[in-house]
Formats: structure tokens, C-alpha cells, sequence
């Protein structure tokens, strides 16, 4: 018997309608909008990194018009994850804004993540304007204002406004206008008469992964005294208002390097949370950290990693493979913050127990995928000076 | 052999003859038909520093077909009503496809001069070309003298990318049954004296959730007013009675196995098939306890408590239960085993015995059906429809055991006749070839009775160079199993490390990983299943002498834990996971698949929607829709014998999908719409 076996080499997407309760449910597997965004696919993209995880996908749809302006209308926030054909997650994350081109018109919505319903504004008061110079009181922030509404369509996004130095009614009329014209997504419009330049209804739909709503929420914390960079990492998730993330921290790994547990000003949970990835641990050795499936948030130190890929140059077929056993990676299922291996690059060369030494090892710092078969993989070598940099208080994460 | 030829479109109303044998109408005079070709040509990987390129994707275009037409007609007038008729059903195609399938679809029908087989292709658009000039003849000779005709009008037709045997939207069903042997004995879909397979299109084929060898060894029939059982009825001809006739209040039927006997072990299902039905009595069902029998919360196709209408309709059909933590033997005539039976507890004036007929009781313990080779036909993978009944369903004293999740998978069995996705982590019931080492305890939970307790530590399945080459190829691991009776575990974690030898003693691992670990008590979940990803058993090691060895650890920080299958799910050929679009709304709460409800996974006969899937009531209609999770229609090969299999899996909520009940049972139909890249023949 002849073999020929068809194989469903391929992906599917599916979008939800999250799920949200304002300040204490956002489950973005909601209310399934559709299991079958792939059949509407004309181009798809996306990207890992090994700071942040699922980093960014965009899709093309070629939609009728009714189902496009649904998806212009409503589309912004809904979860979008694509599965492999062993029904793995092989990307998960929201739509943060939203393209639409029909006939003549040209519009854009978004991108979510300007949208600001909770805010306030850091400011620096003027207690006494009858002296020269007046005199300045320390940076306080104003009381917090929230719009209800926008955060029941969009979960709650925080934004922490720099007033500078004003008085008191001036940093609370900043922070009112701000909410107003923010706690709604903007769209703009553009009409092209051009004779020919006419669109058939398309929707682009460019996504983030969930590291980004790290960046939505301010952390502080007033405990003083040190804690492990773990346990602060933990912290810093734990605090996200919307209850957005998983709280199985099964994925992040133990690093017992204490740290300050107190955090002021106001940063966002994003800068912390770089900051800390950024020290590394006691031995200087490099962290990597992301949101992935089921947004679980995953932090491991890289050296640590044994080398999962292979890529022959020589070979005709161009793929990624497990060094393990060379089956084939399909290039949908490649990772970041993984160490690839090229065996016939420089051949014969001797090999260094250290992989920074050796150019044949790649440290995967991103892989963006291009349908159908598109692959490209970012690589870097690895070092200690920047953790040990960033103890120190110079440089850290970009 | 027919000598005719077709040629025509239609919406199944109204059709447009394309090759007219009379004075009038269309008549193709020129036609070349084409194939479908590959987008793009396909995708090749083409590295400048190695030979050759190598074809990493194909999929099909549309098949776009170019006729050369010509048109008599007896008037002008005429001569554009037939455009007109023929446009009127170009539009409606397109109408079809723009509309997202809210109009009717429009097909051609082809079948060649002596060609034994019609076949069918979906219209996806038509154009014109130019026609004749209008003022002058053909097109405007003088009504008096003849004909009017335009000659040489081009039709090009864009059609789906495949030929199908049946009109669009319509399938065929496949005739499907199951059997096994055992203890010298028939079972499933069978003849019982011939062992042949009885392939049947009624709803007569179960699946189970597992994977097990064990059936019947003893069944007999008690009768109360005389203190005596029967013979077993395992040796008697059919069709014989279930209860003594008439049935009266004591009379038992009991259905066991010996423990004595090789492969022997707990069930949690009992099929019947019912020639004569029964009437007038109530029974319960019961289970030995070891010195004693108790009621079980019983699920049946005849009712949801098997109580007052038991075996009262002819036909198949089946009682299940959840197995339970525990499940020890009795004696029952003398026999040592499992036991279950079925009791008369009331009778009203007439009360009449039930007869088994055609096959013996059996357990329902394959997870797949069988598509024999010649079933499907085509040459390109045929589209599929699949029904799945729930039979197990789920009461408020039946968790669990009504399906929330359905996986299915598709593998040609020319891989290997002896590949099961299910190998039992126990010393007993695997196919031969397999060998398991560990150390055991009894279980009723699980498959076969036995599994491998968490304070043992680790067991592992190694596999013969024979059986390990029907392993080749793409899988998602699960292990299965369950926190021990009453007992609160914390991070019960499974890992599995699978790895190649060329020797039982020489393995390396190719794979090792650890799922996400899970907590809770036992007797609050229904079977648990762990995640162990995706790994590829590699085709070039095809022709090579290897063994394969799966090794399964398991640990817990606190409490007691067992687990009793691995599961390597194949995902190369088809593999879809279905699952109820459930809302986190919890007023909304969660759609499973209960009984009287079916899941039908159809990519048949709605062309618009490449897989659709949802939930139906079987007196109601649709229920619910389920989200399907695949990178395709669903499809069966066209060619060789298939094994399609599926797994069932019950999550309480969107976040939490570990639970898998052995106890749940499904009985299935298939349907087909096999598909050909150019002429059909008699095939």
C-alpha cells in the first residue's frame, strides 16, 4: 500500500469576547466570536521574544462588510489564539488596534492600550505663590477618578499623568480632561477618492501579547526591607487590578537574590518588572521573561537552558530542528529564549563549554513567523556585565 | 455499462442543460477540464547551498473550467431566455458565497460518455464571454426559416477544488462496526459464532473512553421462584431471554469476569442488543461490594435511571456507570470476579422477559471505529461528518461523565494494524508487543483495575521493534488517572520521558518533560488528565531496529494519587478537539453533551462552512455551538483502513480542563463525501 496520508500542516485561529468584571475578573476566553478567523486569513504574522513572551501578531481579513464592521466596531480587546494542528497554543494575546479599508474610506481604531479609565497625576504642588520663588511641596499624586463604563468594555487601564509643578485644582482639571478624552478608544478616518484606489472591505487586526497590560497598572509598595527577586516578580503580577494573569507561578523559577521590596513614584508593574529581570541573580547569570498560553507568566535564567534546536545551513530543506532526535520544528512552533545550534556552520572548529564563546550557538532573543513558511530567527550572544551593570544601578532592559 | 453523458447545472430546482441532445438549448461543443493546481504552485524550501528543493505545503485552487458553449433556439426571444436561465442560477451561486450560505448552493453535474459514476462540483462563479453580434444571423434569422443560435459562447466556470461522488452537501454513510476476541469468545459488532464483522448504519457502535480487553466471561440468568441459575449464556444460542419469563420480583441477571481468567477486570459498561423488548416489570442495577451488592446511579439508552424502562424497545443499547474508586470481586454461582447485575424489583399484571438477540451482552472498550479499505473512495481525502451521541450522560449522581471536550484523531491503520493511542499504565491489558514495568495496585477507577500509585514512584512501557515502528510519526501526550479515594493532594505532577534503544537496556531520551501540576481531593474529580505536549517519533527511523520506551513518573507534595493510561494522541494525519463555547458568565454556566444530546461535527453538507460543529437535541434541535479547535475539514483518507479516535474529557470550567471519565460512553454514525481530481469512472 502506497502511504498518502494528508497532513494538517497548519494553523487555526480562534477570538473571543473577554469576559470582564472591572477591577476583578478579566477572563479573555469569554464568549467565542469565532473558531475559524483562519479561513478569512490572508496574511498572518507573529512574535516571540525572550522579554515579554508572545510578543506581537498582526492578520489580514478579508471579511463582508457587515462581519468587518463588527469586527471595527467591537474588535478591539478580543482575545485571538492560534493553535497548531496538535492543538498546542502556539500564540495568544488582544487585539490592540484595528485596521479597516473599504471603498474609499480608510479607518483606524485603537490601539486599547491608550485608552485610560482609572488616572491620576503625579504632581508637584504650589503651597505658597505669594514669595519668589514660590515654594514646592513634595510630589504627591491626586486622588484617583475611574470611568465604570469603559472599564466594563475594556477591563480597567490605569494611567499615571507627570502635572510638573501646579496647584491643586490645575493637577485635578488635568487629570478630569485626560480621563474624558482617553477612556475611549480613538479612531481616526480617511476618505482616498482616487479613481482605482477604492478597497474591498479588509480589517487588519494588529495584536499584543498580555505583558503589555503590564504597563497599565502603576505598582507600589511601602513594605521597606528586601525580598527575593522571585517573590517580588510574584508580587508585581499578583497586583495587576484586572486579574488578568494566571496566579500559577509554577513557571517562575527560584532566584533567592534579595532585592527592595519598596517601590514609590509610581512606575508602572512593566518598568518593575524589567528592572528586575534585568538584575539576573547571584551569579550574574541573564533572566528571560514572558507572558505565555493560558497567560501564564514564565521566568527562567537562559544559561540554564540546554540547546533545544538545530538548523543545518546545508540542508536542502531549510528547517529547524530538534537537536534531540532532528524532527522537524514547523516553523509556527519555533520559540524564543531558546539556544539553536548550527552543526555545519564553521565544522571542525573546536567546542567551547562556554556557548558565548562559541558562534555557533544562537540565543533565540526573538523569532517573528510569517505564513505560510516564513521564519526569522534573532539571535545574541550572552553575557554578565549587564546584570552585574544593573545591580549597580546602570542600564538595564530596553 | 450506461452510455449517456451529463452535462448541466442546478440548484436542485432548476437546472440548465449544458450538453442538450434536442433541436434546442446549450450544447458544450469544446471543453478541455482541467485539474486544480496548486497555490502558488505550493511552498518549496529551496536552499542555494544544498541540491534539489523540497515541497513543504500544497493546497488545491479552485478548478476553473473554460467551456465553449453553443445555443439553439427556436426565437430570439427564446435564444435570451436560456442566457437568462443560466444567469439566474450564476447569480445564485455567487449569492451563495457572498451571502456566507444564507441562499441555496449551485452545483455542476458531470458525468462522461460511458461513465459509470455522475460527479458533482460546487460553482463558485461564471462568467460570459462575448456573444454574437445581435443584429444579424444566427442570432436574429427570421423566425420563419429556423434556428436561431449563437455559436461559440465561452462559459468559464470557477468550481470548488475538487469533484465529489455525491451532490454538494450530501453525504453517504459508512457502514462501521467493531469486535473483539476474548476468552475464546466474540464480542461487539459480530457474529458471535463466525466471529465476522457485522458492519452496520444504525446507531449500533459505541466508543469508549479508554482502552481495555476485558468482557463478559459469565452471564446468567437467576431465577427467585426456584433458587436456581442458568446456564451461561455466554454458550447458549441466541436469541435467548434476559430475566425468566415472566419476569418476576428477585429475578436477577448477573454479567461478570472471572478474576481468574488472563486479562480479567472491572467494567463500567454493558452493551444489549434487544430483539424482543420486555414490559411490565421495574428493576435496579447493583454492584458487588465484596459480600454485598449496592445500587449504582446507572445511566441507560432506554432512560436516564434504568429503572422503570429497562429493555423496553428493540434495538441496541447500552447502561453505564462511573466505575468508582474501588471495585472488588464476589462469587456469584460459584464464579470468583466482577460482577454487576440488573434486579426485578416490581411487577405490574403482564409482565413479559426481554431477549437478547443477534450478539452477546458486551463491554463498550475501544475508543475508535474501524473505516475498512474500499469505504471512502476518491483520490483526495473525502470531507467527513461525524455524529457522537452521549450515552453516559450526566445526573447530579453521574458526574462527570457527560462530555464538555471531544478530541478526535484520524490514523491510517497501514501504519500499523497494532497502534492504540491508549496503552494501560498496568500489568495487564496492552497490546501484544508491550511490556509494562512498575509496580501495581488495584484501582476500579481505572481502565483495567490496576494503575501505578504515586509512592511508587515511576513505572515504564517499552515496546517491541515491531510494535515501536506502527508508532512513527506526530502525538500530544496525556497520562490519565485520579486522586485516591477521599485523599487531599497537593501538585500531583506527572512527567514523561520517551526515548529510542536499540536494546532493552539501552534507551536515550529524545523527550522529558513535567505537565503542570494539579490539586485536589479524590471523589470530587472523575478521572484527571495531565498535558504532556507535543513530540515527534521520527519517520527515518522507519527502517531502522528500535525499541521505544515511555517512562511515566509521578509525585506529589502531599497525598496519595494513581494514574493508569498514557495516551499518545496522533496529530499527522487529522486531529481535531472540540469543546462546548462556553461562556465564563457562570449564570450562563457550562453546555456539556448529555444525553439526549449529539455533537455533530460536519464538514458535509454546509459547503459554506469548511467544519462546523455543534451540539443537538435529539428531540429539540440544536443545543449549543462548540468551538472546534483544527487546521481543516474533517476528512478521511481515501484510500486503506482507517481508525478514527476519539477521547472525551469533562473540564468544570474554561481554565480547568483535566478531567477525563473512563465511564463515559459514546455511540457514533459517519458519513462521507468522497473527493476526486478529475473523472470518476466506476469508482
Amino acid at each position: 500500500m502506497t502511504k498518502r496520508f494528508f497532513s494538517t500542516t497548519g494553523l487555526s485561529i480562534q477570538a473571543w469576547d473577554p469576559s470582564i468584571s472591572p477591577g476583578s475578573v478579566y477572563q479573555p476566553l469569554g464568549t467565542l466570536v469565532s473558531d475559524a478567523l483562519h479561513y478569512h486569513v490572508e496574511g498572518y504574522q507573529h512574535k516571540l521574544g525572550s522579554l515579554g513572551g508572545f510578543l506581537t501578531a498582526r492578520l489580514e481579513l478579508r471579511l463582508p462588510a457587515l462581519n468587518a464592521e463588527d469586527w471595527f466596531t467591537a474588535g478591539l480587546g478580543r482575545h485571538i489564539v492560534v493553535y497548531n494542528s496538535g492543538m498546542d497554543i502556539v500564540w495568544a494575546g488582544f487585539v490592540n488596534r484595528i485596521g479597516l479599508g473599504m471603498g474609499a474610506l480608510s479607518a483606524e481604531r485603537g490601539p486599547l492600550l491608550d485608552v485610560a479609565n482609572r488616572a491620576s497625576v503625579m504632581y508637584a504642588p504650589i503651597l505658597d505663590d505669594s514669595v519668589s520663588p514660590p515654594i514646592i511641596g513634595t510630589t504627591i499624586p491626586t486622588t484617583i477618578v475611574e470611568d465604570t463604563s469603559s472599564q466594563a468594555d475594556y477591563g480597567v487601564l490605569e494611567k499615571v499623568l507627570s502635572g510638573g509643578t501646579c496647584t491643586d485644582e490645575d493637577a485635578e482639571r488635568y487629570r478630569d480632561t485626560f480621563l474624558e478624552e482617553n477612556k475611549y478608544p480613538v479612531t481616526s478616518e480617511s476618505l482616498n477618492l482616487s479613481p482605482g484606489d477604492a478597497k474591498e472591505p479588509q480589517i487588519s487586526l494588529e495584536c499584543e501579547g498580555y505583558h503589555r497590560w503590564f504597563e497599565v497598572y502603576p505598582y507600589e509598595d511601602a513594605t521597606t526591607g528586601s525580598t527575593s527577586v522571585h517573590d517580588k516578580i510574584e508580587n508585581v503580577i499578583t497586583a495587576d487590578p484586572n486579574g488578568l494573569f494566571s496566579t500559577d507561578y509554577g513557571d517562575i523559577a527560584a532566584n533567592a537574590y534579595l532585592t527592595p521590596e519598596q517601590e514609590q513614584d509610581m512606575p508602572t508593574a512593566w518598568a518593575v518588572l524589567k528592572s528586575l529581570v534585568a538584575l539576573g541573580d547571584a551569579s550574574d547569570k541573564r533572566y528571560s521573561f514572558g507572558i505565555y498560553a493560558d497567560q501564564k507568566a514564565r521566568y527562567r535564567a537562559i544559561e540554564d537552558l540546554d540547546e533545544l534546536y538545530n538548523h543545518r545551513l546545508t540542508s536542502e530543506g531549510q528547517q529547524v530542528t530538534l537537536k534531540k532526535d532532528q524532527s522537524v520544528v514547523f516553523p509556527w512552533d519555533v520559540r524564543a529564549d531558546e539556544w539553536m545550534f548550527l552543526p555545519d556552520f564553521l565544522p571542525g572548529r573546536t567546542v567551547y563549554s562556554e556557548r558565548r564563546r562559541d558562534p555557533r550557538y544562537i540565543y533565540i532573543e526573538s523569532v517573528t513567523y510569517t505564513a505560510p513558511y516564513g521564519l526569522a530567527v534573532n539571535g545574541q550572544h550572552i553575557s554578565t556585565l549587564p546584570q552585574l551593570l544593573a545591580k549597580a544601578g546602570l542600564g538595564g532592559m530596553a | 455499462m450506461t452510455c449517456w453523458e451529463v452535462l448541466r447545472i442546478t440548484n436542485g430546482t432548476d437546472t440548465v442543460n449544458l450538453r442538450s441532445s434536442g433541436d434546442t438549448g446549450y450544447i458544450c461543443c469544446a471543453w478541455r477540464p482541467s485539474f486544480a493546481a496548486l497555490k502558488d504552485g505550493g511552498v518549496w524550501l529551496d536552499s542555494p547551498l544544498a541540491d534539489g528543493r523540497r515541497l513543504a505545503m500544497a493546497y488545491y485552487q479552485n478548478m476553473v473550467q473554460t467551456l465553449t458553449l453553443q445555443l439553439n433556439a427556436y426565437t430570439t426571444d427564446d435564444l435570451y431566455h436560456y442566457i437568462q436561465d443560466l444567469e439566474r442560477l450564476l447569480i445564485q451561486a455567487r449569492n451563495y458565497w457572498k451571502s456566507g450560505g444564507v441562499s441555496d448552493f449551485v452545483w455542476l453535474e458531470m458525468q462522461g460518455r460511458c461513465e459509470s459514476e455522475m460527479r458533482y462540483a460546487l460553482v463558485k462563479n461564471g462568467r460570459w464571454g462575448d456573444t454574437p453580434f445581435p443584429f444579424d444571423a444566427p442570432v436574429a434569422q427570421d423566425e420563419q426559416t429556423g434556428l436561431v443560435a449563437m455559436p461559440d459562447i465561452e462559459l468559464v466556470l470557477e468550481l470548488g477544488p475538487a469533484w465529489t461522488e455525491n451532490q454538494p452537501g450530501v453525504g453517504t454513510q459508512i457502514p462501521i462496526g467493531t469486535a473483539v476476541e476474548f476468552n475464546s469468545q466474540y464480542f461487539g459488532n459480530v457474529n458471535p459464532s463466525t466471529g465476522e464483522v457485522v458492519r452496520t448504519t444504525d446507531p449500533d457502535v459505541y466508543l469508549a473512553n479508554y482502552r481495555a480487553d476485558v468482557q463478559p466471561t459469565h452471564i446468567f440468568r437467576y431465577d427467585a421462584s426456584t433458587g436456581t441459575y442458568s446456564a451461561n449464556l455466554l454458550g447458549t444460542a441466541l436469541p435467548y431471554n434476559l430475566f425468566p419469563s415472566p419476569p418476576a420480583v428477585g429475578d436477577i441477571l448477573y454479567i461478570g469476569v472471572q478474576s481468574s481468567v488472563a486479562d480479567g477486570g472491572p467494567f463500567s459498561n454493558v452493551v444489549f442488543n434487544i430483539g424482543t423488548a420486555g414490559s411490565d416489570y421495574d428493576v435496579q442495577v447493583e454492584v458487588g461490594t465484596g459480600g454485598g451488592w449496592t445500587i449504582i446511579g446507572a445511566n441507560s439508552t432506554w432512560s436516564s435511571g434504568f429503572a422503570t424502562d429497562a429493555f423496553i424497545t428493540t434495538g441496541s443499547g447500552v447502561i453505564s456507570w462511573y466505575p468508582g474508586h474501588t471495585r472488588p470481586t464476589d462469587i456469584v454461582n460459584g464464579i470468583t470476579g466482577w460482577w454487576v447485575r440488573i434486579r426485578v424489583t416490581a411487577v405490574g399484571g403482564a409482565p413479559s422477559a426481554p431477549q437478547q438477540a443477534e450478539y452477546h451482552p458486551y463491554f463498550a472498550g475501544w475508543p475508535y471505529i474501524d473505516i475498512e479499505d474500499g469505504d471512502v473512495g476518491g483520490n483526495i481525502p473525502a470531507l467527513a461528518e461525524l455524529i457522537v451521541r452521549n450515552v453516559s450522560g450526566q445526573t447530579s449522581s453521574l458526574p462527570g461523565r457527560a462530555a464538555r471536550v471531544i478530541q478526535l484523531a484520524l490514523r491510517s491503520r497501514s501504519r500499523g494494524e497494532d497502534f492504540t493511542p491508549f496503552l494501560n499504565i498496568a500489568d495487564e491489558q496492552n497490546p501484544s508487543g508491550v511490556t509494562v514495568v512498575g509496580s501495581f495496585a488495584d484501582y476500579g477507577d481505572s481502565p483495567t483495575g490496576r494503575g501505578l500509585a504515586s509512592s511508587a514512584g515511576s513505572a515504564y512501557i517499552q515496546m517491541t521493534p515491531a510494535l515501536a515502528r506502527a508508532y512513527l510519526g506526530r502525538f500530544h501526550a496525556y497520562v490519565r488517572g485520579n486522586f485516591d479515594a477521599g485523599v487531599t493532594v497537593t501538585d500531583a505532577q506527572v512527567r514523561l520521558r520517551v526515548s529510542y534503544g536499540a536494546s532493552a537496556t539501552n534507551f536515550t531520551a529524545f523527550y522529558d518533560v513535567t505537565a503542570d501540576p494539579l490539586s485536589g481531593i479524590g471523589g470530587n474529580v472523575w478521572g484527571l488528565v495531565w498535558d504532556l505536549g507535543q513530540f515527534e517519533i521520527r519517520p527515518c527511523l522507519e527502517n531502522d531496529d528500535f525499541s521505544l520506551q515511555f517512562t511515566v513518573g509521578i509525585f506529589s507534595d502531599s497525598g496519595a494519587f494513581h494514574v493508569h493510561d498514557l495516551i499518545l494522541w496522533p496529530v499527522d494525519e487529522w486531529a481535531a478537539q472540540f469543546q462546548t463555547a462556553y461562556s465564563t458568565d457562570l449564570a450562563i454556566g457550562l453546555s456539556s453533551l448529555t444525553q439526549p444530546h449529539y455533537l455533530d461535527v460536519d464538514s458535509v453538507r454546509c459547503p459554506v462552512q469548511d467544519l462546523r460543529s455543534f451540539s443537538v437535541n435529539e428531540a429539540a434541535g440544536v443545543y449549543s455551538i462548540w468551538q472546534a479547535i483544527a487546521a481543516g475539514p474533517a476528512i478521511l483518507q481515501a484510500e486503506g483502513a482507517q481508525r478514527l479516535y476519539a477521547l472525551s474529557r469533562s473540564p468544570t470550567d474554561v481554565a480547568d480542563p483535566e478531567e477525563s471519565n473512563v465511564g463515559t460512553v459514546h455511540r457514533v454514525s459517519l458519513y462521507k463525501q468522497a473527493r476526486y481530481r478529475g473523472g470518476r469512472g466506476s469508482r
